[in-house]
């Protein structure tokens, strides 16, 4: 770091000191025009993020003779809940929304915590294999998981904790295998070891988090005859607010959105996300290929997907901001 | 000193770092039930014949059987793979330079920055594979031909497309534009972690530097090309990587969809087949992005 600093002041020479003063006269003129045309992009790109949830938010609340209505554009002229009362029917809201919480949620939690015992583990101590290990995170991060979900699926549905459970089912005659599919034990196991849904660029984060974290506190501690645990549990856990907040809502994000992995390792009893890709098949009435007749209904379902999720946001969306400026990815 | 003194240090030391296993144990016993055995057997499985029957599933070794049936006899998968391919050439680009300059834009100091940021961060928080799947099924049915019942398109209006058609453009040239429009809103909305991690590099950009600058007359562009990017040089690799595994995993991309499809068929083998010579062919262009890049910063600013 401190060594580029140094090449990057040298390379300011061959920028040469010119005219400070009517550089400074020109800046002044350009700001304006700069700041124009930093709110038009800003504005316009905006625009691009806005209008699927603008476009989303009106065609859920039209009734079904507006909705072919050409008249009626952005705002509906009466508004209708009943689309969201289908939707909710035909992507099974209510048991979807339970498994999600009980399933992805929780798994998300425990992931939150995990990692950071993890994390922090890689970023204070030093032992021989660390570097090695610490690739192999890096590895997790590179290959995803559709790499490895189908011995995955397979290991999960006859779980015999690799060969053992096989070896002892032979020794007394009886299939005491276990099948996982469909329980959440396959998100809470690995989540509990460290290698959920992207553990490992959470472990990333928390390391690098941790490791811009001043010693000093952690020796006093020692000082005091703290051990590690100690030390991790009462001094660091409570000032690692913004890296906890970042990877909490990353994981639960990334949780509730997971459609590959809920989609493999059930069959049944699916969570939210992969309930809402089958709504078209869970809608009493058939609407064929007409697009703008399932529309309403289609668009109210997103709706209902990304609500909690949006109002999670709007509510730590402050917090948010301010943590990522001070977890510090970059180390 | 003595010796006495010296010792229980080291003892210290050599306790700190059987602490520092503890505190990873789990994630190497994690690593290696829940990752590193299933990699190896879902590489086995791609050389293999995988039956499964009631009573679990056999496998018997096969060679490459499965990659010439991949390559060879099933068209579908060369096309995903050119199509995926072409695809992320031009989005690559694209996303690492939009987000750098968004982030840019947004790491400055300037009247409703804060709202601005939310509004960015949004496609992190709901861009869901689910929903943007529908709502691009429901543009595509709405805008193909034929859905000129509908009333409202994302982004092709019906007035921009009979604009577009009275420029007396054919359709063969209208389509593609309109599809370039959707394409820039699956690349503005790919670009949301991105921007959160070139915001956090840009904010660990030690003031001073741009004071010096300051100092010394460099303009606003200047301290971009001199200070901001190669300060920012390990980010933007770590962007890079991230954006092109992004691309290649993302549940949309055509050979994931197929890979997913063969799974489901409990085709095991084909799919594993499949799955290996992609992730192989993205870890290659992985890595040759990584050398280049990495030797373009060193030459130009040394590390």
């Amino acid at each position: 770091m401190a060594e580029k600093i140094k090449k990057i002041t040298k390379s300011f020479k061959s920028v040469g000191v010119e005219n400070i003063l009517t550089r400074w006269r020109m800046q002044k003129s350009s700001r304006i025009l700069i700041s124009l045309l930093r709110y038009m992009l800003l504005f316009s790109l905006s625009y691009i993020i806005l209008y699927p949830l603008l476009y989303m938010l009106s065609n859920s609340f039209k009734s079904l003779d507006q909705a072919i209505d050409p008249s009626v554009v952005w705002v509906p002229k009466s508004i209708t809940l009943e689309n969201f009362a289908t939707a909710a029917e035909g992507m099974k809201y209510w048991s979807g929304l339970w498994v999600t919480l009980g399933v992805n949620i929780v798994s998300a939690l425990i992931e939150v915590g995990v990692c950071c015992i993890i994390g922090y583990g890689f970023a204070r101590f030093n032992f021989r294999e660390k570097k090695l290990l610490f690739a192999l995170v890096m590895l997790t991060v590179i290959i995803p998981p559709q790499a490895i979900i189908a011995p995955l699926y397979l290991n999960f549905r006859y779980m015999d904790f690799f060969g053992l459970l096989k070896i002892i089912g032979n020794i007394i005659g009886k299939d005491i295998r276990l099948d996982w599919i469909n329980t959440p034990l396959t998100f809470y196991i690995p989540s509990i070891f460290g290698v959920g849904l992207r553990s490992g660029l959470f472990i990333f984060i928390y390391r690098q988090f941790f490791k811009g974290m001043p010693v000093e506190l952690e020796e006093a501690a020692y000082v005091d005859g703290a051990g590690p645990f100690r030390t991790f549990l009462r001094i660091m856990i409570p000032s690692a607010g913004p890296a906890l907040l970042t990877v909490l809502i990353f994981s639960v994000v990334w949780h509730w959105n997971d459609y590959y992995l809920s989609a493999m390792l059930f069959d049944k009893n699916y969570p939210l996300a992969v309930n809402l890709s089958f709504i078209r098949s869970g809608l009493t009435f058939d609407a064929g290929t007409n697009a703008t007749l399932i529309r309403p209904i289609l668009m109210a379902g997103c709706f209902l997907f990304i609500l909690p999720i949006l109002i999670m946001y709007i509510f730590l969306q402050r917090y948010f901001l301010r943590s990522i400026e001070r977890v510090g990815i970059v180390g | 000193m003595s010796k006495k003194h010296i010792n229980r240090r080291l003892s210290f030391h050599q306790m700190k770092s059987m602490y520092g296993r503890l505190f990873i144990l789990p994630w190497v016993i994690g690593f290696v039930l829940f990752f590193f055995i299933p990699l190896l057997q879902s590489i086995y499985y791609s050389f293999a014949d995988v039956k499964v029957g009631f009573n679990g599933f056999d496998t018997t070794f096969v060679g490459l059987t499965n990659y010439k049936y991949v390559w060879t006899n099933s068209l579908p998968f060369r096309n995903n793979l050119k199509e995926s391919l072409v695809e992320f050439a031009y989005s690559l680009p694209i996303i690492v330079v939009l987000s750098l300059i968004l982030a840019v834009i947004l790491n400055q100091k300037f009247r409703g920055r804060l709202v601005a940021r939310s509004i960015f961060f949004l496609p992190v928080i709901i861009a869901t594979g689910v929903v943007i799947q529908i709502m691009n099924q429901d543009i595509l049915a709405s805008q193909l031909r034929g859905g000129g019942e509908s009333n409202a398109y994302l982004y092709g209006s019906v007035n921009f497309i009979s604009m577009l058609e009275s420029l007396g453009l054919p359709q063969q040239t209208v389509d593609p534009i309109i599809g370039y429009l959707q394409g820039i809103f699956n690349l503005v909305w790919g670009c949301g972690v991105q921007i959160i991690l070139f915001l956090a590099g840009l904010q660990s950009v030690p003031d001073y530097l741009y004071e010096v600058s300051e100092v010394e007359g460099a303009t606003a562009w200047e301290n971009f090309w001199f200070i901001t990017l190669p300060m920012i040089s390990n980010i933007t690799i770590l962007v890079i990587i991230y954006t092109v595994i992004d691309l290649f995993t993302n549940p949309d991309n055509k050979i994931m969809q197929q890979g997913y499809t063969m799974m489901q068929k409990q085709n095991y083998n084909r799919s594993s087949a499949i799955l290996w010579s992609f992730f192989i062919l993205v870890g290659l262009i992985a890595a040759v992005l990584m050398t280049v890049i990495s030797r373009k910063f060193q030459k130009k600013w040394g590390d």
